[in-house]
């Protein structure tokens, strides 16, 4: 598996040229372009501070001693990797891909942009993990910031998305408790699950520390609901759930439930300081991690 | 029900395409492997139940769609209503009243009258009747005629024939006339249509109950005729109307050679002055010089004639005001004035005495002839003739005067009694003044033949006060003058005497007077006697509607002492008049004779007397009689009517092919026969105003014919131009006293009629109903696309 086997050549550079910036300074066992909230041995000199009880003696700067007769310590900015962990839905509902969207399903989309997030992490000698799941946890690579290490990870996403049925807030908390230290988590899923759940297992993410970012994948079809006449549809997570009805009918009434929907998983991330962005997948990943990208830079 | 294209009908089975359209897209369907299904599942799940309930009524809509379009051309009919088969034939009745109201134009701007709608209504109506079916047709200034039923052609004949010279309508009469129509067709389906414009005059209290009574009658009826009034008379009160409501005559008789003032009244109904009209009187259809005049709004005006005609004979004064208003007929009014030659009286001196003013009548003749008397030029409109009590029978012979005048004649017996009688028989008037020679006995008696016996209006009684002095002369000595009370105002002729408040009599001092006791008994016993005999008196042969005999030979006061005895009284007596004073006409017993108020009482009492017995304008409706006499005064100026038909009477010659004839409105000349025993030409009834000209045509042995002609002048009452609708719920309830409905709309009465005889037609409901449920259609189609999102 190579990674331009998820991703054409063009979509690869366009990666390779971003800029992932961590919002908030994570820690990480290797110096990096993202900062450390822990002072260290670092090259580039942050202050100077007096010296209290307590401080290493090793950190004195004795020039500055020797000049003013008082003792204060040097203190410099550390650079750590940024430890990121990718969890992306292979649920069955993931496996859905409308007309508008080239034959490509959300799973498809969905391996792509995590494969473009873990070339553009591993680049920057970030470490990056997988975890994927449906009911259940399926796939687990731990970070790693060996660039060999890319192989596993693509070759975690290509396996085929399963047709189970999505427990997000079950699978969540059970990831929660794998994730470690504290660093980034970066969630790609349709979301198509109960909100409430959802929001308590972000909350307990967000409670060890973690950042999180949400990309919901959703198809076209899914967003405007484009269906004529009599349709019959099958649930892609429970073979014998399937409702035969005038799509026209019940469109209105879906759209609604949509926005309930939509608007709740919303709630569910600002309340707990998670960002959320929600890509159609008829929209090429780049341009939509680009503008991420941007975003969090601007914001950092 | 039924269905007049019942083929049409099946297109109702086309409600299997959209059921199989539904059931074949049920069957079909896309499948699409859905993701989000967790977001479907709850709409579904919510909606399920109601989107069915909406599919299934879609599909029941668009099935009934292709039923009802279906139904529409099959055109159904309830038949629930149906009384009789609908092709059975009819009998249609129809009651119209041509009064002069319903020539009133509503439209001004088309000029339609209410007749002419009706006309165009009838037409069309007994045009869509079949040849099976039968019409009456009723008019109400003809209801007496026997109904005859006739096709439908003759039908419209009779309807544009239709004319509105009639005056006030007996609704209870027309409706009469028509039930008993009914039941007299032919088939067993009757339609009575009252066709009028409903004045208000016509549905009085009276025409109320006799409604109801009839309802009665109605009921008991094999087949009771279906009742509708079709009104085509609204909104009267806005039509602006000016009208000729009356022409009178103010001098009691119009003789040759003197002027007669006439009066008319012109109305106006307009809320608006109308202004400038042209007002010209007419003569014999001459027109005079033209008058303007201007009318205040809803006020009436008069206008007066001053006019001397010299012939005798009936004459037409008529008064036209030119305006283009509602109702046009009544813009112009006549009536006939009978002129009479010179008033022949002669005066029967009971005390002749050779000095001046002491005999019985010379202030009478005086009076009676003021200007002979004067030495002027001007004619008298009486010339009298005084004659000793011996001289009566010879001068009766010699001539027969108009009124005979009996002055304190002791006694009246024998031949000149029954002279006397026969000359009021025959249309005389007899005047009987009071005098200090009078046998009370023998006035008292009775009159005239055992056959046609009659008393005086008032039996002598006493005298009562004293006499003024031997001398005549009441201011010699001074006994207690008695008071005189006032003339009655009943009795027009005295009006020009002064009202009451004037009392003209109050200078009039009477001291002496005879007690005139009103003999009542007689005219009781003449009502009875008419009434057991039916037949009518003779002066109501001329008038159908006149009161009976027994009123008519009622005795009238004319004047009063202020204590209520009577010191004139007049009353009818055969086809004359008897009238009869308390006091002599000198100044024996009163001052009377020595006031101003003597000339012109005497005056009108004989001009009265004299020219009161011929009816020359007669209400429209009625019917009348005209005399031959009439004729001969045109041969004979100078010969009087009844010595020419004693003497020379064309009739009597057989030889002599004399002729009458009659023309009216706009009839042709129509021949008539004289009735053999009274002589008279006799018009049973009239149903149409106007002048209608009566004509003799005498042959003359060189050929030629001597034409000689009266008229009459048949005018219908001033009420009709009185537009005012009856209220509506008046009406309503006369109706709904005959189980009738009343209409407006001739389409709206047909309409009902045809549901009555045909059912109801249901396609316009049914294609309402399609429409409805088109948009329903529409939508729930689109509430079904917006469902749950509510």
């Amino acid at each position: 598996m190579r990674i331009l086997d998820l991703i054409t050549p063009k979509d690869l550079s366009r990666v390779a040229k971003l800029q992932m910036l961590a919002r908030q300074v994570v820690e990480g066992l290797c110096s990096g372009r993202h900062r450390s909230p822990h002072k260290g041995f670092s090259v580039e000199f942050k202050e100077h501070r007096p010296y209290v009880r307590g401080d290493e003696l090793r950190d004195l700067d004795w020039k500055v001693f020797a000049k003013s007769d008082r003792l204060y310590i040097r203190e410099f900015e550390e650079d750590t990797n940024l430890r990121c962990t990718l969890v992306v839905d292979r649920s069955g509902s993931m496996r859905y891909s409308g007309d508008r969207s080239e034959g490509r399903s959300k799973y498809e989309y969905a391996q792509q942009l995590a494969a473009s997030l873990a070339y553009l992490m591993l680049g920057q000698q970030d470490t990056v993990g997988l975890i994927t799941f449906d009911d259940d946890l399926r796939e687990q690579l731990p970070p790693r910031s060996r660039p060999s290490h890319l192989r596993a990870l693509l070759t975690a996403l290509a396996l085929d998305g399963s047709k189970r049925e999505t427990d997000l807030g079950g699978v969540f908390r059970k990831i929660a408790s794998k994730l470690g230290r504290r660093g980034l988590v970066i969630i790609i899923s349709d979301a198509m699950g109960d909100t409430s759940s959802i929001s308590r297992s972000l909350a307990h993410i967000r409670s060890s520390k973690h950042e999180v970012l949400f990309f919901q994948i959703l198809d076209p079809d899914e967003v405007d609901f484009p269906f004529s006449g009599r349709i019959q549809f099958k649930d892609l997570e429970q073979a014998d759930n399937e409702h035969t009805v005038e799509a026209v009918s019940i469109r209105e009434a879906y759209l609604k439930r949509l926005r309930e929907h939509e608007g709740k998983l919303r709630d569910a991330c600002l309340t707990n300081k998670v960002d959320l962005i929600r890509l159609t997948t008829d929209r090429p990943f780049a341009e939509a991690l680009h503008e991420y990208l941007a975003l969090r830079r601007r914001l950092r | 029900m039924t269905l007049l294209n019942g083929l049409l009908a099946f297109g109702a089975l086309a409600f299997t395409v959209p059921l199989a359209i539904h059931l074949l897209f049920r069957s079909r369907f896309r499948t699409v492997d859905w993701g989000a299904m967790h977001l479907l599942d709850t709409v579904v799940r919510v909606n399920r139940r109601r989107i069915q309930l909406l599919h299934l009524l879609l599909l029941l809509l668009r099935c009934l769609l292709p039923v009802l379009l279906a139904l529409c051309l099959a055109r159904p009919i309830l038949t629930g209503f149906q009384t009789l088969p609908g092709d059975a034939p009819q009998s249609l009745i129809i009651a119209i009243d041509d009064s002069r109201s319903m020539a009133a134009r509503d439209e001004i701007d088309t000029g339609m009258s209410r007749m002419s709608r009706l006309q165009q209504d009838l037409a069309a109506i007994i045009g869509s009747l079949s040849r099976r079916d039968e019409v009456i047709v009723i008019r109400a200034s003809d209801v007496e005629s026997p109904a005859a039923s006739m096709g439908v052609q003759e039908a419209l004949r009779q309807v544009q024939k239709l004319t509105t010279e009639y005056g006030p309508v007996d609704l209870d009469r027309l409706v009469r006339a028509a039930v008993e129509a009914s039941s007299n067709s032919s088939h067993p389906q009757r339609r009575v249509i009252i066709a009028s414009d409903f004045q208000s005059q016509m549905v009085h209290s009276g025409v109320l109950d006799s409604l109801e009574r009839m309802n009665n009658s109605l009921s008991s009826m094999p087949i009771r005729p279906v009742i509708n009034f079709l009104n085509m008379g609204l909104d009267s009160d806005q039509l602006a109307n000016v009208s000729v409501d009356s022409i009178d005559i103010e001098s009691p008789a119009v003789v040759a050679g003197r002027n007669a003032r006439y009066t008319a009244r012109i109305r106006s109904s307009s809320d608006t002055p109308a202004r400038d009209l042209r007002l010209v009187w007419s003569v014999d259809g001459q027109p005079l010089e033209p008058r303007t005049i201007t009318i205040p709004p809803r006020s009436s005006i008069t206008s007066r004639l001053s006019r001397n005609i010299e012939q005798v004979g009936v004459h037409e004064i008529s008064l036209a005001v030119e305006n283009g208003d509602a109702l046009l007929p009544d813009n112009r009014r006549s009536i006939a004035v009978d002129v009479i030659r010179e008033v022949s009286v002669l005066l029967v001196d009971g005390k002749p005495s050779n000095k001046p003013l002491e005999g019985e009548t010379d202030y009478l003749a005086i009076a009676l002839s003021p200007f002979a008397f004067g030495g002027q030029d001007q004619p008298d409109a009486v010339r009298t003739s005084v004659i000793g009590e011996q001289e009566l029978i010879p001068a009766l012979d010699e001539k027969v005067p108009d009124v005979i005048i009996l002055a304190n004649v002791e006694k009246v017996e024998g031949d000149a009694r029954q002279r006397i009688s026969e000359f009021v028989n025959d249309g005389g008037s007899l005047v009987l003044f009071d005098g200090d020679r009078i046998d009370v006995e023998s006035y008292n008696g009775d009159w005239g033949s055992e056959d046609s016996s009659w008393p005086l209006p008032a039996a002598l009684g006493d005298i009562t006060g004293k006499p003024a002095n031997d001398s005549g002369d009441p201011d010699a000595t001074s006994p207690a003058a008695l008071p005189v009370g006032n003339p009655n105002p009943l009795y027009t002729p005295w009006n020009l005497l002064g009202s009451e408040d004037q009392r003209p009599f109050a200078d009039v001092e009477i001291y002496r007077y005879r007690k005139l006791i009103p003999n009542v008994s007689f005219a009781a016993d003449s009502e009875a006697e008419s009434a057991g005999n039916n037949t009518t008196n003779d002066d109501t042969l001329a008038s159908p509607a006149s009161p009976p005999a027994g009123e008519v030979n009622a005795v009238t006061n004319l004047l009063t002492m202020a204590n209520g005895d009577p010191i004139a009284v007049s009353a009818r007596r055969g086809k004359g008049r008897v009238m009869q004073f308390a006091i002599p006409c000198n100044t024996a017993w009163s001052s009377l004779p020595m006031r101003l108020v003597y000339l012109p009482m005497v005056q009108q009492l004989v001009l009265d007397l004299a020219g009161s017995r011929k009816q020359a304008t007669i209400e429209v409706g009625r019917g009348f009689a005209v005399s031959l006499d009439e004729f001969a005064s045109d041969i004979e100026p100078d010969a009087s009517p009844r010595s020419d038909a004693a003497g020379t009477n064309t009739l009597a010659n057989p030889e002599q092919d004399v002729s009458y004839s009659v023309e009216y409105a706009s009839e042709p000349e129509t021949l008539i026969e004289a009735t053999d025993d009274d002589r008279e030409l006799l018009i049973s009834s009239t149903d149409v105003g106007g002048t209608y000209v009566f004509r003799k045509t005498t042959p003359r042995k060189d050929g030629k014919s001597e034409i000689s002609s009266t008229l009459r002048v048949v005018e219908v009452p001033a009420e009709e131009s009185k537009l005012r609708d009856v209220e509506a719920a008046r009406l309503t309830a006369a109706a709904n006293l005959i189980d009738a409905k009343v209409y407006t709309d001739m389409q709206d009465l047909e309409s009902d009629d045809r549901t009555r005889r045909f059912g109801r037609e249901m396609w316009r409901w049914l294609l309402i109903g399609l429409l409805v449920l088109m948009i329903g259609e529409l939508l729930l189609q689109q509430r079904i696309s917006r469902v749950g999102a509510a």
